[in-house]
Formats: structure tokens, C-alpha cells, sequence
């Protein structure tokens, strides 16, 4: 079959408009230009890996955790979208996408190394944030230990139980990447152990102070030389160490491990605190039948306790129906459970101790004879630790 | 007159296969106002894929537009169709979000009912357990550990109310979860006194 030209097929043209070439010339331009413009070079697959990468970054809450190096990144992604558009902008037989396949080649290193920058900074961000989560659980730790071995539960204070709810809180923040709210909640966190640490300290500060201490160890002092003066028996309480001493001719006879009253570290004023008088008395009567087990009732309130009593009412820390209270003893029933203020020792000890003292024995009840006790000790190192 | 009769003929050619294509710009902004609305609900915080989703498709459709206004015959069907996704997309968004903080919401006030049945359960154990010398301290200590979590649990509704849902959660999950410590505490403590 004989090939037939285009121009041939045309031929009729030139008859109408008179025309001919220019006519020719234009419908082949518009023909070559709309057939061409159907096949546009493919894109580099770079491209799509790239808008996918993005996606999978953004997926991983990379552009919270690393904000700048995606700001930087999602800037080089933008400006090699903006080349393909200037590529696919121009007419299809200049386009060339090499130094796109390129540069896209770089935006996929750069995204990788974003990635990597994001996984360093979250280990480094919730390492940081975890070891502050554990560094105040630590101090709770420690208080809530204080509280067991001092056996005082006043100390439980409200703001404990709330720093450990917000520590809770701060790791589900964790959990989500949230490192804003999980740094505010640890802050919260530890400003409440702060509290809590404060709240304890003002509550046990005569056992940290040099003066009350000395007054302690005089107030001892004094009944051992008088003990070895009249060779008489002495019963010493020490309420921090939890322990009865007890003397002969001044000499250190036997010590026992004692219970205390659940408000023990207060010094007793009035009927119903729960605290352990602190002072000089004597057994005044001895009970074989005590409710619990055997019993050396005390002289409390002595005229000491009456005095503080009378003045705090004066000054009205207490309420004027308040009583001062009484029937303070050093009973059995053993050292486990919590006295509301009387001094309790084991069974067989208080048997022993009950055998050996008569009416008239001075007991001496003291807060502390170390200033350097160890509730001291603890709380000063609880409070030298704040998180930032 | 002929001459000019071709020019004409092919002036009408070049602006037939041109004029028509007009660069979708009430399109654009219609996605963009759709988006910007989702946005400003919290898209990024509570539908983070979705969101990007509908910005990618709104950034490929503008650099579609570009590609098209740069060309002799501008063609804007693609960028058109890649809109009217876009733009059914930003605006099922909106309801995305919705549909996501009333969950979350849903969620943390679930858990708020069952950290009050907890606080409730957790009172009444309390009340019965054995308050001899032994434990008297400790249940009261517990009694105060409640308290100190209980005060906590009026916080979390102004959390809702603010829009907080993701921090209105982890709240209430912390309490219920510090409630529920408290009652095995006294479980404890009241199986021990039975031994």
C-alpha cells in the first residue's frame, strides 16, 4: 500500500483558504503539542518516597520531638516539590528530572537523619523525664519508710499521696510523648514532696535542734547521777530509738525495744493526741492486771505538763473543754501495735521490768539524745534533692 | 482578508484549547477554610494522620495548579479532583475530631464512675476494718491516703471543660489507679489482722 502524507490528506486546504502552509505549519505545531503533552517523562520515584516518608515521620510524632530538625527537613521537602513543579512546568522534551532525582535523593538522607535525631532525642527526653519520675518516687519512698521506722502515720500528709497520683500521671505523659505535661506533673510532683518534707521537718524539729537535745541529755544525766547517788533504779525512755533503759546505781541494767503512741514524736498536752508525755515522773502504782498484760502506771501530768497545759489553753491552742488527760503507763502487749501515748514493751520484758522496779522508780521520758539521729539525717537529705 | 481570517482561525484555536481552563482558586480556599476549621478544633492534637493527610493532598493539589498555570494548555481537572477530595476529606475531619474527643471524653468519665465506686468501695472497707491497737494508725493513714486522692478528683472536669481530653484521661486513670493501691492496702492490712 502507498504511504500517504499528511500534507497529501490536506491537500484540500490551500483550495478554501488560499493559505496553505501556514495553515499546515499551525495544525502540525498544535497536533505535535497536544500529542506530545499526553507523555510527560515519569516522575523519580524518589518523589513519592519521599511525600511517604514525610508521612511515616509525621505518623511517629517526629515533628514534636525534634521540631527543628523537621521544620529544616519539610522546608528541603517543600523546595523539592516546588523543582518538579518547575520541571513538569516545562514544555515535555526539556523536562529532565535527574537533578530532581537527586535532590530528592538528599531530602530521603535528610528524613533519615531526622528520624534518627527524633530517636535520640526521645531516649535522652523520656530517660531524663523517667529518671526525674524515679528520683522523686525515691524521696516518697524514703518518707513513707521514715513514717514505717519512726512509726508515726501523722506524717502521711495529703500532698504525698497526691505527688505519687501525679507520678502516675506524668508516666501515661510519657507514654505520650507529652513532655510537656509529664515535666509539669513530676514539678507538681516533687513541689508536694517538698511540702510533705517540710511539713515533717516542722513536726520533728526539736529532734534536730542542739538545744532541746542537750536539754534531753542533761534531763538524763542528772537521773543516772542521782541513780548512781542512790544506787536506786531508773527507767531512761528514749522515744526516737524506740527504747526503755534501764539503771541501776547509774549503771545501764537492760534494754527494750518499746512502742509508742501513734502521735509519739509530739510531746503529750492534752487528752486525745495520742503523743508520749516527755519529762521527769515516777511509777505510781503497779498494775498485775493491766489490760494489757502488766502494767507501772506514771505520774503524768506532773506539774511540768499542767503548767504547758495551762498556758497553751491561755493561748488558745486548745479548746477550753479540752482535759489534760492521764493513766499514762508502761504496760505489755508488745512493741508492734501503736499505744495512744503510754510506753509498751514485749510481754516477757515488761514482766521483767514489772519484777524489778517498785512505786517511787523515776522514769524519764526524752524525745531524742542524738542530734545526728537518723530522722534527722534523712530528712536533710530529702530536702537537699529537688527536682528542676 | 483571507490572511486575516487564518490568524483569527487560529487566535479562536489556541484560546478554545486555553480560556477554558481556569485555575480552581474558590476551590483552594473552600479545602483550605475546611482545614483551617479542623484545625482550629484540634485536628493536629486528636487526628494528627487525618490532618496530615488532607494538608498533603491540599499541598500536591496547589503545586498541580502551579504545574498547570505554568503550561501553555492549562489542564486543571487533576488539581480539581485532587480538591474535592481534599475538600470532602477536610471536612469529615471536623467530625473526626468530634468523634475523637467524645470519645476520649467518654472514656475519662467511665473512668471517673468507676474511680467513684472504687473511692466508695474503698470508704466502706475502711470503715469495717479491724481499728485495734495494731492497725488503728495504719487505716487512719489510709483513711488520709484516700482523702488526698479523693481531693484530686474535682480536678479533672475542668479538664474536660477546658478541652484537655488527653489530660483529663491520664488524670483520671491516675486516680483510679491510686484508689484501687488504697484498696488492696486495706485488703491487706485486714487479712493480716485476721491471721
Amino acid at each position: 500500500m502507498k504511504p500517504v502524507s499528511i500534507v497529501a490528506n490536506i491537500g484540500p486546504a490551500p483550495r478554501i483558504f488560499g493559505a496553505g502552509p501556514i495553515f499546515v505549519a499551525l495544525v502540525l505545531v498544535c497536533a505535535l503539542l497536544f500529542l506530545g503533552g499526553c507523555s510527560e517523562p515519569p516522575i523519580p520515584s524518589q518523589v513519592d518516597l519521599a511525600v511517604k516518608q514525610d508521612q511515616d515521620l509525621w505518623k511517629a510524632g517526629i515533628p514534636k520531638l525534634v521540631p527543628r530538625e523537621y521544620e529544616e527537613y519539610a522546608a528541603t521537602l517543600r523546595a523539592g516539590q516546588d523543582l518538579v513543579v518547575t520541571e513538569r512546568s516545562r514544555f515535555i522534551w526539556f523536562q529532565n528530572y535527574d537533578d530532581v532525582a537527586k535532590f530528592f535523593g538528599d531530602v530521603l538522607s535528610q528524613g533519615e537523619q531526622v528520624r534518627t535525631a527524633a530517636r535520640i532525642a526521645k531516649a535522652r527526653e523520656e530517660g531524663d523525664l523517667i529518671q526525674q519520675v524515679a528520683k522523686v518516687s525515691d524521696r516518697i519512698r524514703i518518707l513513707r519508710q521514715l513514717e514505717d521506722n519512726v512509726r508515726d502515720k501523722k506524717m502521711s500528709s495529703r500532698g504525698l499521696v497526691r505527688a505519687e497520683t501525679l507520678l502516675t500521671e506524668s508516666k501515661g505523659h510519657i507514654k505520650n510523648s507529652d513532655w510537656e505535661k509529664a515535666r509539669r506533673a513530676i514539678t507538681e510532683a516533687s513541689l508536694n514532696v517538698d511540702s510533705a518534707v517540710k511539713a515533717t521537718r516542722q513536726r520533728v524539729a526539736r529532734f534536730s535542734d542542739g538545744q532541746q537535745i542537750a536539754r534531753w541529755r542533761a534531763q538524763v544525766a542528772n537521773a543516772v547521777q542521782r541513780s548512781r547517788s542512790n544506787g536506786a533504779y531508773l527507767i531512761v525512755v528514749n522515744k526516737l530509738d524506740r527504747e526503755l533503759t534501764l539503771y541501776k546505781g547509774g549503771h545501764q541494767v537492760k534494754t527494750y525495744s518499746a512502742g509508742m503512741g501513734i502521735n509519739y514524736l509530739a510531746d503529750k498536752l492534752y487528752s486525745g493526741d495520742r503523743a508520749t508525755p516527755e519529762g521527769e515522773y515516777k511509777v505510781i502504782r503497779k498494775l498485775p492486771a493491766s489490760k494489757f498484760y502488766k502494767a507501772l502506771l506514771i505520774n503524768y501530768p506532773n506539774e511540768e505538763d499542767q503548767r504547758r497545759f495551762a498556758e497553751a489553753k491561755r493561748r488558745g491552742e486548745i479548746s477550753k473543754r479540752t482535759q489534760i488527760g492521764g493513766l499514762i503507763e508502761i504496760h505489755g502487749g508488745g512493741t508492734v501495735g501503736l499505744t495512744n501515748g503510754c510506753v509498751a514493751l514485749d510481754d516477757r520484758h515488761m514482766l521483767e521490768l514489772y519484777n524489778t522496779v517498785e512505786v517511787g522508780t523515776p522514769v524519764v521520758i526524752v524525745g531524742a539524745l542524738d542530734a545526728n539521729n537518723s530522722l534527722c539525717a534523712t530528712l536533710d537529705s530529702l530536702c537537699n534533692e529537688t527536682v528542676q | 482578508m483571507k490572511k486575516l481570517l487564518v490568524v483569527l482561525a487560529s487566535l479562536a484555536l489556541v484560546a478554545s484549547l486555553t480560556a477554558c481552563a481556569k485555575a480552581p482558586t474558590e476551590e483552594v480556599n473552600a479545602t483550605k477554610a475546611s482545614l483551617d476549621a479542623a484545625v482550629a478544633d484540634g485536628a493536629q492534637q486528636y487526628t494528627p494522620e487525618d490532618y496530615k493527610a488532607v494538608a498533603d493532598q491540599l499541598a500536591a493539589a496547589n503545586a498541580e495548579i502551579k504545574v498547570q498555570e505554568e503550561k501553555f494548555f492549562k489542564n486543571f481537572d487533576k488539581a480539581k479532583q485532587i480538591l474535592a477530595k481534599a475538600k470532602a476529606d477536610a471536612d469529615a475531619l471536623k467530625g473526626k475530631v468530634a468523634a475523637r474527643k467524645e470519645e476520649l471524653k467518654k472514656a475519662c468519665i467511665a473512668t471517673m464512675e468507676q474511680a467513684n465506686a472504687a473511692l466508695a468501695q474503698a470508704k466502706e472497707l475502711l470503715a469495717k476494718a479491724p481499728k485495734g491497737k495494731g492497725s488503728k494508725a495504719e487505716i487512719e493513714a489510709m483513711a488520709t491516703d484516700l482523702a488526698g486522692v479523693e481531693a484530686m478528683i474535682p480536678e479533672v472536669q475542668p479538664m474536660l471543660d477546658k478541652g484537655d481530653f488527653i489530660g483529663a484521661n491520664e488524670k483520671a486513670n491516675a486516680i483510679l489507679a491510686r484508689i484501687n493501691a488504697v484498696i488492696s492496702e486495706v485488703n491487706a492490712a485486714i487479712e493480716a489482722k485476721k491471721k
